[in-house]
């Protein structure tokens, strides 16, 4: 055995190249239909356990993928706004809990998730460091955002503006960093946290400014009569909430007519669920409600079926991998030819020259097989990091 | 020692054959194997060392019949009795010189492989003057280099019987006779037959017997 493996070995690394082009071949061959089936497991697991504990997903009319996805994970395009009173809707029902969203904003390229603190209980969510929110501004970072921006409680950080060339448009908030989550290995380490009310303010929708009653400076002001100012554009708006400030910011409509994206609702239980779906079940409705699994599960369909493609082309492609192994052996076979009749005119056996060459394609089954094993492994360990990227 | 005896041969897939009425290379000798291309030589080095059996006749070479033998009996027959040094040496490419004098035992799992023989293949090696080269790949060698890598091969197993198919072939008159020599010396050494395949008459000088294969040829 030795000597057979000493041969195979010598004529391997002289041929480095031709055994590397196989070693890849096959190894590619075996590792990426594996790697798409974990991925795949993976995506459908998280994407699932996410859905499963989100009962009921208001929003407005239109994709339910976005919708679903944007409630779930952050992600995808938001969808339009429905009003706050659709919270208020569902409280007077009595048959849920309300939970609004609105997830439109962005802070260094992560969600700013508006919402109110019902979310962290629902979700389960542990303040790892630092304090819950606790006032207008201030914002509470998901695991892994602050590990990547390297920031944590006592530290400030900029929402995104809308578009940096409208100079008209909304101003980046300034947010005190109250605390970081602890990790909970889903959406949630990706995004940033702050009171709903903190994401109307990003929005402009809510502003704070120097009282303009007591003010002296007549440049920032349009008009005034006696029972009200009324500001030009001069007027400076506050990008910061502070305690000295926080008294002075307001909102310029009715609560119950501002914007929301979604709103998460947790049914007291299943037949209150029922009947609170009912309510949306009409045409009169003015937002739909929907059942993440049912989205979901939905979703995967979709995916299963481009993995079934997948799985098809990837049959194609370990056929022609199998052909071109066997073009290279008959190569091979024939390349060695001559080396195998020396090795007959000096005694070898043509069973010990059959072996000779079998060892090679079996080391290099084996090593490609190995290599394969070792990268699926990796792909399981990376997998949830991945397809946790690929949702938020 | 080797007893050739109404010897028939003839190649399946074309006309050539052979027919050897008597032939007789005594043990020790240095015998010469000559004639144009095409007239047999090859073959009747290849009928004696046991790589082809003949379709009639009797081929007794240091006491065994050949012609009556199994394929693994004259496997044997060839590691244990032949040493084979090939007309352009057929040296392994992917092996270095120290396992390309050692192929025999690589290849021939029945064969003891320990530190003996590795020794057996260094000193064989050192007296040949590659004794520096042992690791050196073979495509790194000189012509000459090469040459005595193949004899060493060919020694390593003490052959009683040393065949050399056109041993000189594509060398210059000097090479030539160095080549001989030490095929020559090596095989007066061993105590073994040595029987070289040859093209060239100038070369025949020194050897005991001389056998012209064209008057075995048979057909085209």
């Amino acid at each position: 055995m030795y000597r057979t493996l000493l041969l195979t070995w010598r004529y391997m690394t002289f041929h480095k190249i031709k055994t590397a082009i196989l070693v890849t071949c096959i190894t590619l061959t075996v590792y990426l239909p594996v790697a798409v089936h974990l991925l795949v497991d993976d995506f459908q697991v998280q994407l699932m356990t996410r859905a499963e504990t989100t009962p009921l997903v208001i929003g407005a009319k239109g994709s339910r993928f976005d919708l679903v996805l944007q409630s779930l994970y952050f992600d995808a395009q938001p969808p339009e706004s429905i009003k706050m009173n659709e919270v208020s809707k569902i409280r007077n029902s009595g048959f849920a809990l309300p939970i609004p969203l609105h997830v439109r904003f962005r802070a260094r390229g992560f969600p700013v998730v508006g919402t109110t603190l019902e979310y962290f209980d629902f979700r389960n969510l542990q303040v790892g460091q630092g304090r819950p929110l606790a006032i207008l501004g201030d914002c509470i970072l998901g695991a892994d955002v602050a590990q990547k921006l390297g920031i944590g409680p006592g530290d400030y950080l900029m929402s995104d503006p809308e578009n940096v060339f409208d100079i008209g448009g909304n101003y980046p908030l300034k947010m005190c960093v109250t605390g970081v989550l602890a990790r909970s290995h889903s959406a949630d380490d990706y995004a940033v946290f702050v009171d709903i009310k903190t994401a109307w303010i990003i929005e402009g929708i809510g502003h704070g400014h120097q009282n303009l009653t007591d003010s002296t400076d007549e440049s920032v002001v349009l008009k005034r009569s006696d029972d009200q100012v009324v500001a030009n554009a001069a007027l400076p708006q506050y990008t910061e909430i502070t305690k000295d400030n926080l008294a002075s910011f307001h909102f310029h409509a009715e609560p119950d007519d501002l914007p929301i994206t979604a709103v998460i609702a947790v049914p007291h239980d299943e037949k209150s669920g029922v009947l609170l779906e009912g309510r949306y079940d009409t045409d009169k409705a003015n937002a739909q409600l929907l059942r993440p699994v049912k989205v979901v599960e939905e979703m995967m369909g979709m995916v299963f079926k481009v993995k079934r493609i997948f799985d098809a082309n990837v049959v194609l492609v370990a056929v022609s991998t199998a052909l071109f192994m066997v073009l290279v052996i008959l190569l091979s076979l024939r390349l060695r030819r001559r080396e195998a009749v020396t090795m007959f005119h000096l005694g070898c056996s043509r069973m010990t020259i059959f072996r000779l060459q079998a060892a090679e394609l079996i080391i290099v089954l084996l090593v490609s097989c190995m290599l394969a094993g070792l990268s699926a492994l990796a792909t399981l360990y990376y997998a949830p990091y991945f397809v946790r990227g690929l949702l938020s | 020692m080797i007893t050739l005896n109404h010897v028939e041969f003839k190649y399946s897939n074309s006309g050539f054959g052979m027919r050897v009425p008597s032939l007789t290379i005594e043990a020790g000798s240095k015998a010469a194997l000559v004639g144009p291309s095409g007239s047999g030589k090859t073959t009747l080095l290849h009928i004696i060392a046991g790589i082809r059996v003949p379709e009639q006749g009797e081929v007794e070479v240091c006491g065994v019949d050949l012609a009556s033998s199994a394929d693994a009996a004259r496997r044997d027959f060839r590691i244990s009795t032949i040493g084979f040094v090939f007309q352009d040496f057929e040296l392994i490419d992917y092996l270095d010189v120290n396992e390309n004098i050692l192929l025999p035992y690589l290849i021939n799992n029945s064969l003891k492989f320990d530190s003996t023989v590795r020794e057996a293949a260094r000193s064989l090696a050192e007296s040949m003057g590659l004794g520096n080269k042992l690791t050196r790949r073979i495509d790194r060698l000189s012509h000459g280099e090469r040459q005595r890598v193949a004899i060493c091969r060919a020694l390593l197993l003490s052959p009683r019987i040393l065949l050399a198919d056109e041993p000189t072939g594509n060398l210059d008159p000097k090479n030539k006779e160095r080549i001989l020599r030490i095929l020559f010396d090596c095989a007066t050494n061993a105590n073994a037959a040595l029987l070289v395949v040859t093209h060239d008459y100038n070369l025949l000088g020194g050897f005991d017997q001389v056998v012209d294969c064209q008057q075995f040829q048979v057909g085209d």
